[in-house]
């Protein structure tokens, strides 16, 4: 198997009453949202085979670029279609079309009013398209790897986010906490150590009548710094369930730490991401220093990579934007 | 806190000029506005501390108010009210941003965006008005502090129907909403009293939110109190991904994030999925800030009456239900996060959730605070320019216009590149638009904005606006 990369955040899997809603309210008619269905067609011509997977690899890591990473699951949908053998193939896409739905989960996120939604919708269901074939043969595959049961995990946490109903969330949780689990049994370093700070993120984030576990959740991210300490993903998010578990030098050491973590190359938009939650988080805490570190280490990357997506708020309906009074973002 | 009787008009005045304010209010002059007549025209003849009647008639038009202690009353003459009707064209109604401005015994309606909205305004009272949708907000208090919404009747929001967003020390009271997506809601907001409301036919009754990406990081001293919360089971309409699309129907009272909120004294009945729900923002509300805590603290669930509660939970709240093996809905449902929460007459209830919900100290009330207004008038800098030109850009032009994106009109990105730095052209658009795009409507005129408001929106928008 050709080794896996990931280049997706999850971002939880609450939204899920702001996904219901919309579901019910595009049935309701003429609202104040840009009929922006078409954006959601990009340009994605098949390369030549000799430099198919360089072309790929420039797509899948262009991670602040919705039509990038839109072409990149596509090519390698394409890729793994006519070699359906090729189990890691199958894995290689099934994350690639996992990270596009995440990123464009995202944008839709930021989107505050939902202005955008019909691109949002297009893009996330034409991704589901392939993606449920490549879960579908995965679950066929009678071995169990790590790799492959945490990408089947991981689709299962981002797919249904903001399309799905409420019940098909959780459901589709559950059946991701089995297979991290599954996957962590196996080997504790699963998806580069992605597997297991996830698992710890979904017992923290279920609420307690769906089988959260708040315990559980600290115990498996503290395991997983152990042994990944690395991963700014899993550090900003230990930062802010210590910070919620009311121990607050925790939280301060856990985003230090991401001070010395250089950002992964292949997955910019991610570091930049969570270096903005990071410093906003420094700021709750209250630790000014530390997130003036932290906003000058995000500044530096914003600078040298002035392609990455900044996630400003748009105004909106009275709401968003600068602060009115003193004029800054916030 | 006061505990008195409702503001008086000379104790709305701007504090900064507090004696002589009054004393011009003891003479203010009172000016009448008669059917026919434009209500702006006499807020512009009008000086600081003016009182204007408006006979009943029709009126289609938006009023701006940026003059301090204007007192705008209506008459109501043999059961006939002053309209304000914005035919389902204008945007606002009523448009606050002076300080001490009283509005009163105005039928407002069909209007776009806001009935009656305040912006960045102090001491401001919102009283005997109906508010008619349908709009997004009828009455909407942003940005202010110390103010007095009393005996309204609000229904036919696309939100919320009585929405106090980001202000502080207000008493909402005594009012009627429904046939909204949230009846009565405070968003982002310190020392509110939601008391004596009939809240009811709603999609949610009361919610109490802490919301991302605004620049409040906090909502903090909340009581709902002795409310009637009934028949919350209204369709959600929502626009498509509107930030309310996801408030789940049959819901009595929502705690999203916000930390020592009472909730004490209601009558919570009929109300299909849930009475009470408290939650963590990010259960509802995604949109990464860390910068505020999502987790709501310090919830206190006193004596309430529930009646026939949870009865047909549908959607979402039936979802959650399924999830935990329930088969009716519940009196008060959490999600089991946050700290400091206390439930009253927990063995009376049906609960889901709640396992860290201590049981609440015998005797444990609000009823000392009679009010969470500030016993004096709060100090009222006036705004400068630059301020101006960014509370109205969001308050009136993000209800048609974003940065990037089509919404009603076109989006800002193009406009900033039509104008250059041509900040009078601008200017002198909005008071006459133009029509020039054939699959656009008609921008309706922003000629109620005075001229230097007009100049601080397009430098607003010509020069510092960016994404
Ligand atoms: C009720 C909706 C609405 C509101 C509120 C509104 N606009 Fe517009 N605006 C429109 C529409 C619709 C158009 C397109 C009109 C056309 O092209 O015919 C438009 C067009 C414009 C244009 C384009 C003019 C051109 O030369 O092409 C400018 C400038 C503008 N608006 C500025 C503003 C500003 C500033 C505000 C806030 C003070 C504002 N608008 C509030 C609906 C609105």
């Amino acid at each position: 198997m050709k080794p896996v990369k990931w280049h997706a955040c999850w971002r939880g899997f609450g939204a899920l009453l702001l996904a219901l809603g919309n579901a019910c309210a595009l049935a309701a008619g003429p609202a104040r949202v840009e009929d922006s269905a078409a954006d959601a067609v990009y340009d994605c011509p098949l390369p030549p085979p000799e430099q198919f997977e360089a072309r790929v690899t420039q797509l899948s890591t262009s991670t602040w670029d919705k039509n990038s990473l839109g072409c990149a699951a596509d090519l390698t949908f394409v890729a793994a279609d006519n070699a359906q053998s090729d189990i890691g193939l199958q894995v290689q896409a099934l994350l690639a079309t996992t990270a596009y739905i995440a990123h464009v989960n995202l944008l839709w996120d930021f989107d505050l009013y939902g202005i955008r939604v019909p691109e949002w919708t297009a893009r996330i269901q034409h991704a589901i398209e392939h993606g449920n074939v490549l879960d579908q043969r995965l679950a066929a595959v009678p071995v169990e790897d790590p790799d492959l049961l945490s990408a089947r995990a991981l689709y299962r946490l981002t797919w249904p986010t903001k399309v799905a109903d409420a019940k098909t969330i959780m459901i589709e949780t559950r059946a991701a906490q089995v297979l991290l689990e599954k996957a962590v049994a196996k080997e504790p370093k699963a998806l580069g150590g992605n597997a297991l700070w996830i698992l710890g993120r979904i017992f923290f984030d279920l609420p307690e009548f769906a089988g959260g576990d708040g315990v559980k959740a600290m115990k498996l991210l503290e395991q997983a710094h152990a042994q990944t300490p690395g991963n700014l993903s899993m550090l900003r998010y230990s930062a802010y369930v210590h910070a919620q578990d009311r121990n607050p030098a925790l939280a301060r050491t856990r985003l230090t730490e991401m001070l010395s973590v250089d950002p992964d190359p292949a997955d910019l938009q991610t570091a930049a991401d969570e270096l903005k939650n990071a410093r906003d988080l420094a700021t709750r805490l209250p630790d000014a220093a530390l997130a003036q570190k932290l906003t000058d280490r995000r500044d530096a990357l914003l600078q040298a990579q002035p392609q990455l997506l900044a996630r400003k708020p748009t105004a909106a309906n009275m709401h968003g934007g600068v602060d009115p009074i003193t004029g800054k973002e916030y | 806190m006061r505990g008195s009787k409702p503001m008086t008009a000379s104790a709305l005045a701007l504090a900064t000029a507090w004696i002589s304010l009054a004393a011009s209010q003891a003479l203010g002059a009172t000016l009448t506005v008669k059917a026919g007549e434009s209500i702006q025209a006499a807020v512009k003849r009008a000086l600081p501390g003016d009182r204007i009647e408006v006979e009943p008639g029709l009126y289609k038009e938006t009023v701006f108010i940026d003059k301090d202690g204007i007192e705008l009353s209506g008459i109501v003459r043999g059961g006939q009210w002053p309209v304000l009707d914005g035919e389902n064209k204008l945007n606002d109604g009523v448009l606050v941003s002076g300080h001490g401005v009283t509005i009163e015994r105005l039928w407002v309606k069909r209007y776009k965006g806001n009935g009656i909205m305040t912006q960045g305004s102090n001491n401001y009272r919102i009283a005997y008005n109906v508010v008619e949708g349908p709009c997004f907000y009828a009455i909407f208090p942003q940005f202010g502090k110390n103010g007095l919404v009393t005996h309204n009747v609000a229904f036919g929001s696309e939100d919320a129907a009585i929405y106090v967003g980001m202000s502080d020390n207000v008493d909402v009271v005594h009012n009627q909403t429904y046939a909204s997506i949230i009846g009565i809601e405070s968003e982002n907001s310190h020392d509110i009293l939601i008391e004596n409301n009939y809240v009811h036919d709603n999609v949610v009754g009361i919610a109490t939110t802490m919301l991302p990406a605004l620049p409040v990081k906090s909502s903090d001293r909340i009581i709902i109190r002795n409310n009637i919360v009934a028949r919350n089971n209204m369709k959600n309409t929502a626009p498509p991904g509107a930030i309310t699309a996801g408030a789940p129907p049959g819901l009595g009272i929502l705690v999203l994030g916000t930390d020592h909120t009472t909730v004490e004294g209601n009558l919570i009945r009929d109300n299909d999925g849930v009475g009470v729900m408290v939650s963590e923002t990010n259960f509802l509300v995604t949109t990464p800030d860390d910068r505020m805590d999502p987790f709501p603290d310090s919830t206190q669930v006193l004596r309430n009456v529930f009646l026939n509660n949870g009865s047909n939970p549908q959607g979402t709240l039936r979802d959650l239900l399924d999830i935990a093996g329930v088969e009716r809905g519940v009196d008060v449902l959490a999600t089991g996060k946050g700290r400091d929460h206390c439930i009253a007459d927990r063995l009376a209830l049906t609960t889901l959730g709640t396992r860290n919900f201590a049981d609440c100290a015998p005797g444990t009330t609000s009823a000392a605070v009679a009010s969470m207004q500030t016993a004096k008038p709060v100090v009222a800098t006036p705004f400068t320019a630059d301020q101006k030109g960014r509370l109205t850009y969001l308050a009136v032009c993000t209800g048609c216009h974003t940065y990037n994106s089509k919404l009603v009109g076109p989006p800002m990105v193009v406009i900033k590149a039509l104008y250059g730095k041509d900040e009078q052209r601008l200017a002198d658009y909005i008071a006459k638009p133009v029509r020039k795009r054939p699959d656009y409507p008609e921008m309706p005129s922003q000629d109620y904005l005075p001229e230097d408001i007009r100049l601080a929106v397009a430098r607003y928008i010509l020069s510092e606006l960016s994404h």
